[in-house]
């Protein structure tokens, strides 16, 4: 069996979750910090690639990113670089899908944060440093650690942004997703299902590990928090 | 150690507007929930930022909308304490103290503060223990502890037992008293328990609406609250509206009596009476009322009495030997000179 | 039939009801003259049911109510038709009103560039030789798709080597037609391969088509089935699929109309 889509999936959504781990929580905690005009507009938008069909996200960015198009022309007259069908195109499309997830998760977080823990230590001198290492994020870190694990499962599951905007090229491009739908539609049904079953098995893996990081640092930090 | 304060805030349903000063003393904010009390507590520990005025605290200015100085909650040095206690749920009783302590840079010196402070409060057997798990006196405890060795010019108490069964309540209370005794420098509390800021201030600002109703001593504004607002917050009930008579005598519309004053009448537009200064030996402004309810209370008893069939009832308070004495379903009850309260709107 | 209870009313007040069963690539094509006709013909409801050919022809034999069937390929037809040798015809199905087959449209296999054809590409010739020698990715459909299966008789014809290509990165595969016709209208595949009729909707370039040697003929066959209820009406619409209002459209859409 060509494991070429097992690598490639697995460094697809390990790359596409650190990505959307550092800037979905920056952002969640930012906009959260914004006025009730600006925070309704953000979230509006950063979770629009959640309710649209994943096809159309491929759409939009494959006429974003795409060679004829703005950013996707400057990269390959500057660099020689393409964007798209490479088997990194597929991180973008990943990204913006898992996004939502990660983002919404890790705004709830620090929504349900309770202020005046925040004040409480402003008033006794701590700087807003070590507010938000030291007190915030420990707080809100279960909710992080769901958003991280909702958003990893999903990059796994990722197809129709991924086709459009990576194509399907056996060996170059294709991810566990595709090669399985690659499979089923050419009548290779018990491969496909090998398949599901290695996709299922990692998912299982790393949702597993996962679980046991956050109830283990639950326990230690008698956090109630969580989605 | 002396505190000035004069904002200036937008709410949305009405305007803060507040001036008062303390000095070594414990203020008392006395008001209903809402009313911007606790705003005005956050805007001295910078957590919130007036629209205008000025703040300042033992001749630093925190807050100076003119100057456009507004100093951070970190840089104000003030003790702030919450309804919930505000202890960091990631922490032990130990962490959290050593939190408070962190304006020491000397090391040593921090160990030594940290280490009297879990002496002087007796948290020596909580050392390793997690909020969570601490009893709500024990954590009041702590966040005491924790705001003292952050070393507080002045201690700013956000309805510190709103939080606690009443049992506890007193016991705590007296810990707290002893602590702002020996504190020695201002401390603002805020509540809507008048029993409680009566037991624990020296001054107190009644506010309604943003804006301050009366401010004096607590005797002061107990005797004369000044205003109906004020009076009811001080726990006034019976309180009608009135029209003049004459310069010194004035007729109560709720109750339909008429009452004669020791003082003139002046702008004043209401009339209060402590359910507790009824008498029935009172000499004058005395009337014969129909006894229309009798509630009994755990050590006394209420009685709803009416002078006139169709005017509303008025409360008198008294101890259950007296009225197991006197019981009968009709009283002649007097209105005290000397206890009427003249009140504005 | 005196009535009694029947609640069947007279045959010429109803409307009648033609259920057609078509190739998917058949869709805008079709509506558009059925809506013609029927602009025409008010007591005449025109219901269609588009898919793919093979499991139109699944539905037919399960029992579906259709009066026409029109395949992208013989082979559906065929497995329909008694008229049709028993080595097609493996089920000895019998479907087909006898004499109503006829081949109504034909598809090209095209090949289309991107506007502007950054690899100038000229024809299905020099994209083979590119294909041999450059840095080509071309997008085409699986196999399991018809324009799937005739990229890969093109590729027979020039031997080519498919899964030498797909090794090499010059070959990605289209998860369905709007997929494809996206990637090339955005530049971000080199070629593809396409019917006439994706290319005419989507309104791409087309470079070259293929001959019958090189992949066969894309005929569409149309016939009424035996089980069709209102033969008269059914008959009469058949018809006008023949006529010349019909061949100009299914011409506007990327149709070469059989004669």
């Amino acid at each position: 069996m060509d494991l070429f889509p097992l690598w490639n999936s697995i460094r697809i959504a390990l790359i596409s979750t650190v990505a959307v781990f550092f800037i979905g929580i920056w952002s969640a905690y930012h906009i959260s910090k914004a006025s009730k005009e600006i925070k309704g507009i953000m979230d509006v938008l950063l979770t629009l690639p959640l309710v649209l069909p994943p096809t159309v996200v491929g759409y939009l960015l494959l006429r974003i990113l795409g060679p004829q198009r703005i950013v996707g022309e400057w990269f390959l007259t500057n660099f020689d670089f393409k964007l798209t069908m490479t088997w990194w195109s597929a991180v973008f499309a990943t990204v913006v899908v898992i996004f939502p997830l990660m983002y919404r998760t890790a705004r709830g977080a620090f929504e349900s944060f309770d202020e005046t823990l925040a004040y409480s230590a402003q008033s006794i001198g701590l700087s807003d440093t070590f507010v938000f290492w030291k007190i915030r994020m420990p707080y809100c870190r279960p909710g992080i650690i769901a958003g991280t694990i909702l958003a990893f499962a999903r990059a796994l599951g990722e197809y129709g942004a991924t086709s459009m905007i990576a194509g399907f090229t056996p060996g170059n491009t294709a991810t566990i997703a595709t090669h399985v739908y690659q499979l089923w539609r050419t009548n290779n049904d018990e491969l496909a299902f090998q398949w599901v079953l290695v996709n299922m098995l990692i998912s299982f893996v790393v949702l597993f590990a996962l679980n046991l990081i956050e109830s283990q640092y639950k326990s230690k930090n008698n956090v109630k928090g969580g989605v | 150690m002396s505190i000035s304060v004069d904002i200036e805030k937008n709410l949305g349903d009405f305007r803060l507007q507040v001036n008062f000063t303390a000095e070594n003393e414990v203020l008392a904010l006395l008001g209903a929930s809402g009313c911007g009390k606790s705003m005005t507590l956050k805007c001295i520990a910078g957590i919130e930022k007036p629209d205008k005025g000025r703040i300042l605290l033992d001749g630093v200015t925190l807050f100076d909308s003119e100057k456009n100085i507004n100093l951070t909650p970190q840089e104000r040095h003030t003790g702030l304490l919450f309804q919930n206690y505000a202890l960091f749920p990631n922490m032990t009783v130990k962490e959290n103290i050593e939190a408070g302590a962190r304006r020491e840079k000397n090391l040593e010196k921090r160990k030594q503060i940290v280490g009297s402070i879990i002496t002087n409060f007796g948290l020596q057997d909580l050392l390793t223990s997690y909020p969570h798990q601490l009893s709500g006196g024990e954590q009041q405890r702590v966040a005491l502890a924790r705001m003292l060795v952050s070393d507080p010019k002045i201690l700013l108490l956000d309805e510190p037992f709103s939080a606690l069964d009443s049992h506890l309540r007193f016991r705590l209370e007296q810990e707290v008293r002893d602590l702002i005794r020996s504190f020695g420098k201002s401390v603002i509390l805020v509540s809507h328990d008048r029993d409680e800021v009566f037991r624990l201030s020296d001054k107190i600002c009644v506010i309604h609406n943003g804006k301050v109703e009366t401010i004096g001593t607590k005797k002061e504004v107990f005797a004369n609250p000044k205003t109906r607002q004020a009076a009811v917050l001080t726990g006034c009930k019976n309180i009608s509206p009135i029209d003049r008579i004459s310069d010194q005598k004035v007729i109560a519309l709720d109750w339909g009596i008429e009452l004669e004053l020791n003082e003139k009448i002046g702008e004043a537009k209401y009339v209060g009476m402590r359910m507790h200064d009824l008498c029935m030996d009172a000499g004058e402004n005395t009337f014969d009322c129909q006894v229309v309810e009798i509630i009994e209370n755990p050590f006394s008893y209420t009685i709803m009495l009416k002078a006139q069939a169709d005017a509303q009832a008025f409360g008198w308070e008294v101890n259950k030997e007296t009225w197991q004495q006197i019981a009968s379903e009709k009283i002649k009850i007097g209105f005290p000179k000397g206890k009427i309260i003249l009140l504005n709107e | 039939m005196l009535g009694c209870g029947s609640d069947k009313p007279k045959a010429s007040e109803t409307e009648k009801r033609i259920t057609v069963f078509a190739a998917a690539s058949l869709t805008e094509s079709l509506k558009e003259i059925g809506d013609k006709y029927m602009a025409e013909n008010k007591n005449v409801k025109i219901v269609y049911n588009f898919d793919s050919s093979g499991t139109l022809k699944t539905q037919i034999q399960e029992g579906a109510t259709c009066d026409i069937f029109i395949s992208a390929g013989q082979k559906q037809m065929n497995q329909l038709d008694i008229k049709a040798s028993e080595k097609l015809r493996p089920k000895k199905l019998d479907y087909i009103l006898e004499g109503s087959r006829f081949n109504i449209v034909e598809n090209k296999v095209v090949l289309v560039v991107p506007k502007n054809n950054v690899k100038n590409i000229k024809s299905y010739d020099d994209l083979v030789n590119k294909l041999k020698d450059d840095k080509i990715l071309l997008a085409i459909g699986n196999s399991d798709v018809p324009v799937g299966q005739y990229t890969l008789k093109i590729f027979d014809f020039y031997k080519l080597d498919e899964k030498a290509l797909a090794k090499a990165g010059k070959l990605t595969y289209g998860s369905n037609v709007k997929e494809v016709t996206t990637q090339i209208a955005e530049g971000a595949v080199d070629a593809g391969i396409i019917y006439q009729t994706d290319a005419t909707t989507d309104k791409l370039k087309v470079v070259d088509n293929a001959t019958k040697e090189m992949c066969g003929k894309v005929i569409y066959p149309a016939a009424i089935l035996k089980q069709a209820k209102n033969q008269v009406e059914t008959k009469k619409f058949f018809d006008y699929l023949k006529t010349d209002t019909a061949e100009a459209i299914f011409k506007k859409f990327g149709f070469t109309p059989v004669k």
